[in-house]
């Protein structure tokens, strides 16, 4: 690595010294790459959805001839296409890639990956526009209708089998944390997407039994799925980025265990005043106190990894949405754990707060990391450069601003409107157009997010599809080598 | 709370205790082994030579190298 | 920790505790109840066993055949993601002060719906009730009115119109008898010569919205006058 200080590794080094990364990222090329085409495919299209729902939210006439765009519809719409679509579309591309990396072996069966994922996305084009002509199913995170689900459950077994495989062909002994989280995610999901389809969609359970199989399988959508990739991610990149391990590996696992056992307690919690039995709830409460663990563990050994290098983590592309991610997985756990909490439920339950406390979660813990693990996957994937800083700065900027601005707005709005709807004097109605202006700031908060969406969906096409311009720039945009230090 | 709920949530104690002693002979088990043995050196597979310990590989491009 | 079996086993296992834990162990407390008479009696036999009196009606009942397509209209709106269907008890949030309904709502209530819809959100007030609140021929012209544009009868609200469930069409000969009933005055009436009438899916959702109805009391729930 001596002679490699201005240049791209991949450029510098011999065929020989280049071994063993390059090859494992280049047998998983087209497959990572067709993920990333597809969640920001899905990113775009969830996007417009939201717009739509995030409008129609204060403006109900706005586009209300339209059946398939009601609000219940696009609402939806959007929300399948970010959770299904950009989430497992991207799951799939960097959680997979780190896997592989982390086997240390070049991946096989690459043909499994890409036929699963080709499903996995016609499955889901199937699922949203069942959603919007009407076959939408009303259960919350199970909108897709009943004809499009089996597709999605096999291509999903498919990715689950895969990932199982390449972790029991690992080359070496060695096992890394994020290995745990990917695999134990890659196993959860199918189990928790099976369950729920059988006991809600296919043969109904008896009565509310159906709503606590929903919630436990929604929560853990977040939970066992998102959460362990995204902090896999995270444990992945910041020392990988950094130079530096992990601060330490012992809290990593605690970390691990704790998230295992607490998280899929907790979603009895969206039910709490609700028509089940206490002691199901009270779970639930526990549980989502007890996240506190994991939650403060992670936070701790993430902060404790980044500490004395805060220039470096600002002057790396990736490692600012990843921190910016980190960050907000702290905050976002903390602020579950306490929504769940009778006395704070009772004023957050039904209102506003919910969906900002979802966006923070979603959006500004997984996808900021996940926008993280993108920037630093694709140029050792293509060997070719990010084509502009500046569309980069401005994705961060947009997305970090626009979901700051949602969280805040909704969470302020969605707690006044809880005080105000648990207070009988004021009328109903009135309590809903208190909430009007806060949506208004979501709308906005919705388009700065979009910018952001945009200059990312740019880089990456110029990325792709420009390669001769790109190539022939001189010095590389990310991978330059920092001892004289990046000036942002 | 009277007896029955508390036999309503028989199952779930049985399970518990049963779910704590799987833990901990697990944890017992891979203890023996030798699997927790130099615990903190996992922490570094993720680095190889090509992406070295010690190495920032991901950063802004700075003005100085622009030319 | 680096062994498969050992790693996969505890990944199983933290799932597998939560899923007997939530959901086999509710199936198993929930899944067997049975609709059941408003009050119980001890039994001729032994005293202590409390049993249903014979000849008394079942609660909650069985829904009907346009009830249920109303349902599937309101499945297919996603009504669900704005209203909920579940009153919480006295004291907890304000769903008796807003006189939502007269007693709180418990698991035996939804035994009967094969999709059960207890929603998350409250950005319209809960329909658990709804058909004991706004009733009769009245809440069917309210309904139909409200949902045509819900401006009409609920100014400010952020509902949206479900005006596609419904049809304006010239008045030929005698106007119809299902036509919307606007008030005198309103902007948003058909002009002259012209009715607005319902479809059947809106006529179904309305009569299912009738049908919530928490008007009786159960053995663990008893209205309290």
């Amino acid at each position: 690595m001596s002679n490699s200080s201005n240049e791209s590794p991949y450029s510098a080094n011999s065929a020989a010294v280049r071994a063993e990364l390059s090859e494992i990222d280049s047998s998983i090329r087209s497959a990572a790459l067709f993920f990333v085409i597809s969640a920001v495919s899905w990113l775009m299209v969830g996007t417009v959805f939201a717009l739509l729902a995030a409008f129609k939210a204060h403006e109900p006439d706005f586009a209300s001839t339209f059946e398939f765009l009601t609000f219940g519809r696009v609402r939806s719409a959007h929300l399948n296409a970010m959770a299904l679509g950009w989430g497992n579309n991207i799951i799939f591309a960097v959680g997979l890639w780190i896997m592989a990396r982390l086997c240390r072996a070049p991946i096989n069966h690459k043909g499994l990956l890409l036929v699963a994922g080709i499903f996995w996305n016609i499955g889901l084009t199937v699922g949203i526009a069942g959603i919007l002509k009407g076959d939408i199913t009303s259960v919350e995170w199970l909108e897709i209708p009943h004809y499009a689900t089996p597709l999605l459950a096999i291509s999903y077994a498919l990715i689950g089998v895969w990932g199982v495989m390449a972790f029991r062909f690992r080359k070496g002994d060695h096992v890394y944390v994020s290995q745990w989280y990917i695999l134990a995610a890659l196993f959860w999901f199918p189990w928790l997407y099976v369950v729920a389809q059988i006991m809600i969609i296919w043969f109904p359970a008896r009565g509310v039994v159906q709503s606590v199989t929903n919630w436990w399988f929604a929560h853990n959508v977040l939970g066992l799925w998102l959460t362990p990739m995204a902090l896999g991610t995270a444990y992945y990149l910041i020392p990988k980025v950094l130079g530096r391990p992990i601060y330490s590996y012992y809290l990593s696992v605690l970390g691990f265990w704790a998230l295992a056992i607490f998280y899929n307690w907790a979603g009895v919690h969206h039910l709490i005043g609700g028509p089940i039995p206490v002691w199901l709830i009270s779970a639930g409460i526990v549980a989502s106190v007890m996240m506190v663990i994991p939650v403060i563990v992670v936070g701790i050994n993430h902060h404790m990894s980044v500490v004395g290098l805060h220039k470096e983590v600002w002057r790396s592309p990736t490692l600012r949405f990843i921190v910016f991610g980190a960050i907000s997985y702290t905050l976002v756990s903390l602020t579950g754990s306490a929504m769940a909490l009778r006395s704070v439920n009772e004023v957050t339950h039904f209102t506003h707060f919910t969906v900002g406390h979802s966006h923070h979660g979603v959006y500004a813990f997984f996808t900021m990391i996940m926008f993280g693990g993108v920037y630093y996957m694709m140029p050792r994937l293509l060997k070719r450069e990010w084509p502009s800083a500046s569309l980069i700065k401005i994705h961060f900027w947009a997305s970090a601003l626009g979901i700051t601005v949602m969280v805040v707005a909704l969470q302020t709005g969605g707690w006044i409107q809880g005080l105000e709807m648990n207070n009988a004097e004021i009328p109903f109605l009135e309590t809903v157009q208190n909430t009007i202006p806060w949506l208004k700031a979501r709308s906005i908060s919705g388009v700065m997010l979009t910018i952001g969406h945009i200059a990312f969906a740019i880089n990456i096409a110029w990325m792709l599809f420009a390669a001769g311009a790109v190539r022939a720039k001189q010095g590389p945009t990310l991978l330059a080598d920092t001892k004289e230090g990046g000036n942002v | 709370m009277d007896v029955d709920s508390y036999t309503n949530i028989l199952p779930l104690i049985v399970l518990g205790v049963l779910f704590f002693i799987v833990a901990v002979s697990m944890l017992y088990w891979s203890a023996k082994k030798g699997q927790l043995r130099n615990f903190d050196s996992q922490a570094k597979v993720i680095f190889t030579e090509e992406e070295p310990e010690g190495e920032i590989s991901d950063s802004f491009p700075s003005k100085k190298n622009k030319k | 920790m680096k062994n498969l079996p050992l790693l996969f086993c505890g990944i199983f296992f933290a799932l597998a505790f939560s899923f007997s834990g939530l959901i086999l162990s509710s199936h198993k407390q929930l899944g067997s109840l049975t609709r059941t008479t408003e009050t119980l009696v001890p039994s001729d036999n032994d005293p202590t066993v409390m049993v249903m009196p014979e000849g008394e009606p079942l609660f909650p009942a069985m829904p009907g055949g346009i009830e249920q397509q109303g349902k599937e209209v309101y499945i297919s709106m996603g009504c669900i993601y704005c209203h909920t269907q579940q009153i919480r008890r006295s004291g907890f949030g304000a769903d008796f002060d807003r006189g939502w309904g007269p007693r709180q709502t418990v698991a035996r209530d939804y035994i009967t719906q094969d999709r059960v819809l207890l929603g998350t959100m409250r950005a319209g007030p809960d329909l658990a009730n709804v058909g004991g609140r706004i009733f009769q021929q009245g809440g069917r012209d309210w309904h139909h009115l409200h949902l045509y544009n819900p401006q009409i009868t609920s100014e400010g609200s952020t509902m949206p119109p479900f005006a596609f469930l419904y049809e304006e069409r010239e008045i030929d000969g005698a106007a119809s008898k299902d036509a919307l009933k606007f008030p005198p005055d309103s902007k948003y009436a058909p002009a002259a010569g012209y009715e607005v009438v319902p479809t059947h899916r809106a006529k179904a959702l309305v009569e299912y919205l009738l049908s919530l109805k928490i008007n009786y009391s159960l053995p663990e729930a008893p209205i309290i006058e």
